[in-house]
């Protein structure tokens, strides 16, 4: 199939958008006959590797995308890194997330990057030109590619309605590897229905599915019995109805975190929203602003800034206060009802004696 | 209905004209001080940009002053960036507070748009008057751009109260003339004028340019007055982009525009956002041009600003031309600015002199064989000289 390499090596970073369209990029490549390999996930040496070549302006989302492209530098051919540019009409993605392929070129020499432009604001113009490049890198017909993107969108649909069905992302991968596993997929929903507190932690993908970069918060909240969902889980139409009355932000990333902020407050079953958020980022910065003005319900919202110096005790502790005044909340609110009418009616009673 | 527009440097003079023309009455704000930043801080969140936080302190007085509309550019046609979210960002911190103001955010400043926006609170605005105010505008932000750079100039060739003196003249004239046609005619008279003080030639002079973001560039509050700290060491400087970028004036193709777009896409593709993109066209602009260094100056948390910092140090290897990099925030010092942006100026002058000093040594290998010492203590004299030849500059300069 390849004339230039027979069977080219294309590595695939765990990190930003792998956590949306792990499936796609996976699908995509080996259908066009590649050897797809990824990364180790986000571990001390990744985040090493990062520090001592970025800057420390950038954000820890970026700084850990450096020490997975370095990891994957010399055992591939290529690593693919798109430029992803908007996922819908007139929203936008971060500057540091549509500039990263130009960021890691400028950075980590001898690199080879396969990157080419999504963009739906304008998809006609972009999607022509994004074949064009990946047939020229890779020598190949153009129809090819296009059947396989096709072939590719069909399996990250799978994908996507496992996330929809509120499974994590690392159990919707290990079920879409067993693909036959319908029986796996209901125990796994059953585990997850008897537990009491049930918490939503909201941000954006890469945060809150990399384990090392949000010091495992969901494995921390599951240890405690609580049961877990990600901002991930609703689809783009749940998200756009719970926004689509406020000015709609700039970012395509806020508006998903705005969103599911808005819906899980609006969700009498959740007890409480864990907000992750990278330290530095200012677009987050003015997204709470947003939420704090339109989040209902009195909703408990706790904010976890993480980067690079945060430490693993800090976390923990600002979880299990977190926790407890969620306890403390649930247990006042079944006590406060019947103490609630008491009062009421002593203050009729009140009332009709000075009344007479 | 009072209406207030957010404030950069000396972009009052515009607005106010604007405001003139369409006839809105429009608060005049001071420009920002230590109080704008500190009342901003005190609402704004944490990793919000720093002009976020000035234009919230900003915001704040002009709410004091009985504002009640306020006007906000947010055009996202250009490449918006944080911006977008800033005037509504702002309503709802306010809103805690207690205060409420009505919003025009002005997505494009295209004239049809801007009326239908401006006519929901006054009927009297009208196509025409929009469109002549927009015009008159922007032909004085170009004007006070013109200004600017022949202030440098002046300040360079003579003494700064001259310079000063010229500025001061000419920008008051700019304020009080009102019509298209007479300011098309200002043009020429302030060139004019300006060719009566002695001129420089450019040679002579270490030229830096400053580019970054936008804002930044143009709030000398918030750049620590750079420009003129660059003319007290005796340094040409140039301006990588100015607030008519902002308003959206591109005065036909030039074909050298389009060279150098190819060039700087090599280093970023997408404009991410703002002028990102401009930022790096500009920094090989001015090293094509020759310039000996370039200050990429950006607030704090600036994302686009921040993309491109990370990708700089690649184009200043490949172009040969050393960058100094300046954050800024509300906790950044004057004295400590200053020795940054000095230490800087040492640096390439040495390194200017050091290269002057390489093209006449090759000269005199070429003419004189062997006798490598002599050509040495030669080169030597070559230095000096040419270090003080820039240090006289600079101290007349200063007084």
């Amino acid at each position: 199939m390849f004339n230039a390499k027979e069977n080219p090596k294309i590595g695939i970073p765990k990190t930003l958008f792998y956590f949306s369209y792990y499936p796609l990029c996976y699908k995509f490549f080996t259908e066009l006959g590649a050897e797809v390999i990824f990364s180790e996930k986000t571990n001390k040496q990744t985040i090493e590797a990062g520090l001592n070549t970025s800057s420390n302006e950038l954000c820890i989302p970026l700084k850990v995308l450096y020490g997975h492209v370095i990891y994957l530098k010399d055992k591939v051919d290529y690593i693919f890194l798109p430029y992803v540019i908007s996922s819908s009409k007139g929203s936008y993605y971060c500057p540091k997330i549509i500039g990263s392929p130009d960021i890691i070129k400028a950075n980590v020499p001898g690199v080879e990057l396969l990157s080419f432009d999504i963009d739906m604001d304008n998809f006609y113009s972009s999607i022509f030109s994004s074949l064009k490049e990946v047939a020229t890198k890779l020598s190949l017909n153009p129809l090819k590619i296009y059947a396989a993107y096709k072939d590719a969108l069909e399996y990250q649909k799978k994908f996507d309605k496992y996330i929809a069905k509120g499974i994590l992302f690392d159990d919707a991968v290990k079920l879409l590897d067993a693909e036959d596993g319908k029986t796996r997929a209901i125990e796994i929903l059953k585990k997850e229905r008897i537990k009491p507190i049930k918490i939503a932690v909201i941000g954006h993908t890469y945060v809150i599915n990399d384990a090392h970069i949000n010091f495992n918060v969901i494995k921390k909240l599951k240890e405690k019995n609580i049961q877990v969902f990600t901002s991930d889980k609703l689809t783009e139409s749940e998200i756009y109805a719970n926004i689509k009355y406020i000015q709609k932000p700039h970012w395509s990333l806020g508006s998903r975190v705005l969103g599911a902020g808005i819906y899980y407050s609006k969700d009498k079953t959740i007890d409480g929203i864990i907000y992750v958020t990278p330290f530095s980022c200012s677009s987050d910065s003015l997204i709470k602003e947003y939420m704090d003005a339109n989040v209902q319900d009195n909703k408990p919202i706790l904010t976890l800034t993480v980067d690079e110096h945060s430490s693993d005790a800090g976390m923990i502790t600002r979880i299990e206060a977190f926790l407890d005044m969620i306890e403390i909340r649930k247990n006042k609110k079944h006590k406060e009802k019947p103490l609630e009418t008491v009062n009421i009616n002593e203050m009729l009673n009140e009332s009709s004696e000075s009344d007479l | 209905m009072k209406y207030a527009i957010y404030q950069v440097g000396t972009s009052e003079i515009a607005t106010n004209a604007f405001a003139r023309k369409i006839g809105i009455d429009l608060i005049t704000l001071s420009p920002p001080n230590k109080e704008t930043i500190s009342r901003g801080i005190l609402y704004a969140p944490e990793f919000s940009c720093f002009p976020f936080k000035i234009l919230l302190g900003s915001l704040l007085q002009a709410l004091d002053q009985g504002a009640q509309i306020f006007i906000i550019p947010t055009p996202k046609d250009i490449g918006a960036c944080q911006l977008a979210d800033f005037g509504m960002a702002q309503k709802y911190i306010l809103e805690k507070t207690g205060k409420t103001f009505e919003m025009i955010s002005l997505n494009s400043l295209n004239p049809a748009d801007v009326t239908k926006k401006f006519k929901i609170y006054d009927d009297s605005i009208t196509l025409k008057k929009v469109t002549e105010g927009l015009i008159v505008a922007a032909q004085k932000l170009s004007l006070m751009e013109e200004v600017e750079t022949f202030y440098r100039k002046i300040y360079l060739s003579s003494k700064k109260q001259k310079a000063e003196t010229f500025r001061t003249k000419w920008m008051k004239i700019i304020d009080k003339t009102d019509t298209i046609v007479d300011l098309y005619m200002l043009n020429d008279k302030i060139y004019s004028d300006f060719k009566k003080y002695p001129q420089i030639d450019i040679k002579n002079f270490l030229k830096i340019a400053v580019v970054g973001d936008i804002y930044t560039i143009n709030e000398q509050f918030i750049n620590n007055n750079i420009f003129e700290r660059l003319c007290d060491l005796g340094v040409y400087s140039e301006k990588g982009i100015s607030l008519n970028a902002f308003a959206g004036i591109n005065f036909g193709i030039n074909p050298e525009d389009i060279l150098l777009n190819n060039k700087a896409r090599v280093y970023l593709r997408h404009n991410v956002g703002a002028f990102a993109q401009e930022t790096i066209r500009s920094t090989i602009k001015y090293a094509d041009k020759g310039f000996d260094g370039i200050i990429h100056i950006y607030p704090f948390s600036c994302m686009p600003e921040i993309t491109v910092r990370n990708i700089l140090p690649k184009v200043s290897s490949d172009y040969n031309i050393p960058i100094l990099y300046l954050p800024i925030d509300e906790q950044t010092g004057d004295a400590g600015f200053t020795t940054r942006v000095e230490a800087f100026v040492d640096l390439i002058n040495i390194r200017k002199s050091k290269n002057n000093f390489a093209s006449t040594n090759q000269n005199h290998n070429t003419k004189i064989e062997g006798n490598t010492n002599s050509n040495n203590a030669d080169n030597d004299n070559n230095n000096d000289t040419n270090i003080s030849k820039i240090n006289t500059n600079k101290s007349s300069n200063v007084e």
